[in-house]
């Protein structure tokens, strides 16, 4: 019998870097079985929503192969998202580029980790982590039975903690900062994107909507924190 | 002229002692029994087996699969402790109960095994498949192909040693299957300690698990082929050969290395002839006379090749022999009055019985054949019977045209003998009448304790 | 079947069995038990974090008071460099006895650009104690805006996942 132990995993996804952290003491075989659930999975969702390939669903969306209904239920379901945040943000939050081609890259890193999440919680697991480029998604709570501790890193130097928040069991972590710039925001022009700090972190119970609020509450600058605290269980605070 | 002189002194003829009680007591057996299960199912769950039930499909599977071979071994274990006819057990319990619970832990070890084989197969299938698992577990894992060799042998030697599988095959047919058995034991033992992760992952279990199955080959080895090799040093030769009736003969064997014997009446021996192309053949003889210095008298019924081997065994043949073995002597009637119930070859334990008691045992002799011309010495029997208080009773023909239906009904036995219930009950015969004895004697108030059996394992 | 001569001592009866337990369960103790189940109580309670959120921004001071430090000297784990546009940036990680993170060094750090330099000169003698502070308490990860594969191999996320828990 291999030995049970508390097993970590990480690897490159999704042009970042994915990390599982398992508190629960499984044995090897269960670990290694989740965690490649999880790299196929993902690997999936990166050949069915990457814009950078060709045959993926959203090129093929794109270059009108595939109409935007017929394709798989998980796109469809993402396209959807955007869609409703697009509306809910007032167009701050946009999966559209600038020649009209859509782009739900911001919202299904957050979205595809969340289901992630669901896959590691199916094969039993009940104490875990899930990372993705910088936002979390937790299960149940660490080894030592407290909270999921995370720190919140200085948006001007990596290599620094500037604080951290205990998560509530099953809850959220976002972050959203200057390094995106350029990568999926696109204020409209009427509402240039001027934020008066480096970063926001959002906490919630879900990460894809945790992801996203973080994303148009960092480009609404201050009203950000008023605006993702409207969502009830969703609290947001920023680095300058 | 002078007189011949005897050459030495064993002219006296004298009685054989009785051999050297056992000191072995029930709760020992069970202590040692109690613990290898304590130790077998402890390791299994120290490794976490208890913990995986219930967890997921494949855990609880696996840790099945793990425990059914566990127990297993240990069925296989026990058994070959009794192969191994350790005097330790056999003067207590004696060798035919220990064959029949021979028998019965390998009927245990087969089930195991099936188990094991079931549970292995559906653990292996969850990620890959029934059919992918069956190729890994029956070749591709390493040692596997070995193992499934062995496991088929295993199970091959278990159906052949099933009541109506038995029933069809001469008995040394029989016998040569069953020895491919340690083949088939031998061909899996790498399994469990490379893929086993009881044993392939702690070194402590592994080397004690090599240990003791190092060790019991070693005691089968010396005491199977040891006590081949002391008879071999101890020959004796046939002294005399008497027909009595048909298919019926008096074998007596004779030896100096009788001086030393010990054997007690009721008993048995293997006998092995020491004739090119009879060597290989051991057949156990009941010993139908009281032993003595002169000679062990064995009568055979002649119902197969080798039996008919000695029905026509020639005067001053080399004659080696193994025993005595048996539990069902004359000494555990103290002083009740017996009946002594005997079918077919079991006569000649009867016989033996016989002539030890004394007028005190009023012994009645049920004596059931197949035939009048069965009915071999029964002027003998009665002869002996009627000397010490006693009778005899026969009962003829096969089972369709007795009167009775069952000749052993607890109304037939007490028609037969109305004090039965006063009596202690000695039945010697094939496994099917010592079992209907038992049961009309017990349903027509015999105590259990005084019920004895010599079974015909053979 | 033998009678027995006479009747065993209930010592000589019971021996076997109580020796044989003895060595059985000696033996199994020192087998190997390949880790006990944590066995993790029930839900607490979700507790909304808003006592940390404000409408102004926080200071750059740890949110939870921090308990006393244990002595740091348990492993030193050293990142890989990364090479950025502005330089290379290489972490040392120092954890206590206990796996805690306690203390945080930058090996190399970006000079080419002096701006990028300015910046992390005023951060160094602070971040080392806050992160320090920080890494008392017990952070199992870190959030930050989404970085690069190559920026997480030389950050702090990185040496989290690779030392053990």
């Amino acid at each position: 019998m291999s030995a049970d132990a508390r097993f970590k995993f990480a690897a490159k996804a999704m042009g970042t870097a994915v990390s599982v952290h398992i508190a629960d003491v499984v044995p090897q075989e269960t670990a290694d079985d989740a965690w490649e659930s999880v790299g196929v999975f993902l690997h999936d969702i990166e050949d069915r929503f990457s814009t950078f390939l060709a045959t993926s669903e959203i090129s093929r969306i794109n270059n009108g192969e595939l109409h935007m209904l017929d394709a798989s239920p998980d796109v469809v379901e993402v396209l959807d998202a955007c869609t409703w945040l697009e509306h809910l943000s007032n167009g701050v939050f946009n999966a559209r580029r600038s020649d009209g081609s859509i782009d739900p890259a911001g919202f299904v890193k957050g979205w595809a980790a969340e289901r992630a999440v669901r896959l590691l919680a199916e094969v039993g697991l009940r104490n875990f982590y899930l990372r993705i480029g910088g936002d979390i998604q937790t299960h149940g709570v660490q080894a030592t039975g407290e909270k999921w501790r995370v720190g919140i890193v200085d948006p001007h130097d990596a290599s620094r903690i500037r604080s951290y928040v205990d998560i509530p069991e099953n809850w959220a972590v976002a972050t959203s900062g200057i390094a995106e710039r350029g990568q999926h925001i696109w204020g409209n022009d009427a509402m240039p994107v001027t934020p008066e700090f480096s970063s926001m972190t959002v906490i919630g119970p879900h990460l894809m909507w945790a992801d996203a609020f973080a994303t148009i509450g960092f480009s609404l600058g201050d009203a950000g924190i008023e605006w993702v605290e409207k969502f009830p269980d969703y609290t947001a605070f920023t680095l300058k | 002229m002078t007189r011949p002189t005897p050459t030495s002194s064993e002219s006296q003829v004298h009685p054989l002692p009785a051999p050297q009680e056992s000191r072995v007591l029930d709760t020992d057996v069970g202590a040692i029994i109690g613990a290898l299960t304590l130790v077998v199912v402890g390791l299994w769950s120290r490794h976490g087996g208890v913990t995986a039930l219930g967890d997921s499909a494949a855990k609880t599977y696996t840790s099945l699969a793990q425990l059914t071979g566990l127990l297993c071994s240990e069925a296989g274990l026990l058994g070959l402790i009794l192969i191994t006819r350790t005097p330790l057990m056999e003067r207590r319990y004696g060798l035919d109960r220990m064959f029949n619970w021979h028998r019965l832990l390998g009927e245990a070890m087969a089930i195991f095994l099936a188990l094991h084989i079931a549970f292995s197969v559906a653990s292996w299938a969850i990620p890959s498949g029934t059919m992918n698992a069956i190729q890994s577990l029956t070749g591709k894992e390493p040692y596997m192909a070995l193992t499934s060799v062995g496991s088929v042998i295993v199970l091959l030697v278990t159906i052949s040693s099933l009541k109506w599988f038995r029933n069809k095959l001469s008995y040394e047919m029989w016998y040569f299957v069953h020895l491919t058995a340690y083949f088939g034991l031998a061909a899996s033992f790498s399994h469990q300690i490379v893929l086993g992760t009881d044993f392939a992952d702690d070194a402590l279990a592994r080397g004690f698990w090599v240990a003791i199955h190092v060790a019991l080959v070693a005691w089968i080895i010396w005491s199977r082929w040891g006590r081949f090799f002391v008879a071999l040093a101890r020959p004796l030769h046939v002294s005399a050969v008497t027909h009595e009736a048909e298919g019926i003969t008096s074998v007596v064997l004779s030896g100096k290395h009788l001086r030393k014997a010990k054997a007690q009446g009721g008993q048995f021996y293997l006998v092995r002839q020491l004739v090119k192309g009879r060597w290989w053949q051991s057949n156990p003889f009941s010993l139908s006379a009281q032993p003595t210095t002169a000679g062990l008298r064995f009568t055979v019924k002649a119902r197969g090749e080798s039996s008919n081997a000695f029905t026509n065994i020639a005067l001053g043949t080399r004659v080696i022999v193994e025993g005595p073995y048996g539990v069902c002597t004359p000494d555990v009637v103290n002083s009740e009055k017996v009946l002594l119930v005997g079918g077919g070859i079991g006569i000649g334990p009867v016989m033996s019985f016989l002539e030890q008691l004394t007028p005190q045992h009023e012994p009645i002799v049920l004596y059931r054949v197949s035939s009048e011309q069965e009915m071999s010495q029964v002027k003998g029997i009665e002869g002996l019977a009627t000397a010490r208080n006693g009778s005899v009773q026969t009962l003829v023909g096969p089972r369709a045209t007795l009167k009775v239906a069952d000749p052993f009904s607890a109304d037939a036995l007490l028609k037969a003998v109305p004090d039965l219930a006063q009596r202690v009950v000695i039945v010697a015969g094939p496994e099917s009448m010592v079992k209907a004895v038992q049961r009309g004697a017990r349903a027509a108030g015999v105590p259990v304790e005084n019920i004895h059996a010599e079974r015909a394992w053979w | 079947m033998v009678v027995v001569s006479k009747k065993p001592t209930l010592s000589r009866q019971i021996f076997p069995a109580v020796a044989l337990t003895v060595i059985g369960v000696g033996f199994i103790s020192q087998l190997d038990n390949p880790g006990s189940e944590v066995v993790l109580e029930g839900a607490i309670g979700a507790v909304t974090p808003s006592t940390l959120a404000t409408n102004t921004t926080l200071a750059p001071s740890p949110v939870i008071s921090v308990e006393g430090s244990g002595t740091c000297d348990g492993d030193v784990v050293t990142g890989p460099t990364a090479v950025f546009k502005w330089g290379g940036l290489q972490l040392q990680a120092t954890f206590t006895k206990k796996n805690v993170l306690c203390n945080v060094t930058v090996l190399n750090y970006p000079n080419e650009d002096d701006k990028s330099l300015s910046i992390n000169q005023s951060a160094l003698p602070v971040y080392n104690q806050e992160a320090t502070e920080a890494g008392n308490a017990q952070i199992a990860v870190v959030s930050g805006a989404t970085d690069s594969w190559r920026a997480y191999t030389a950050g702090l996320q990185a040496i989290l996942d690779a030392h053990p828990a």
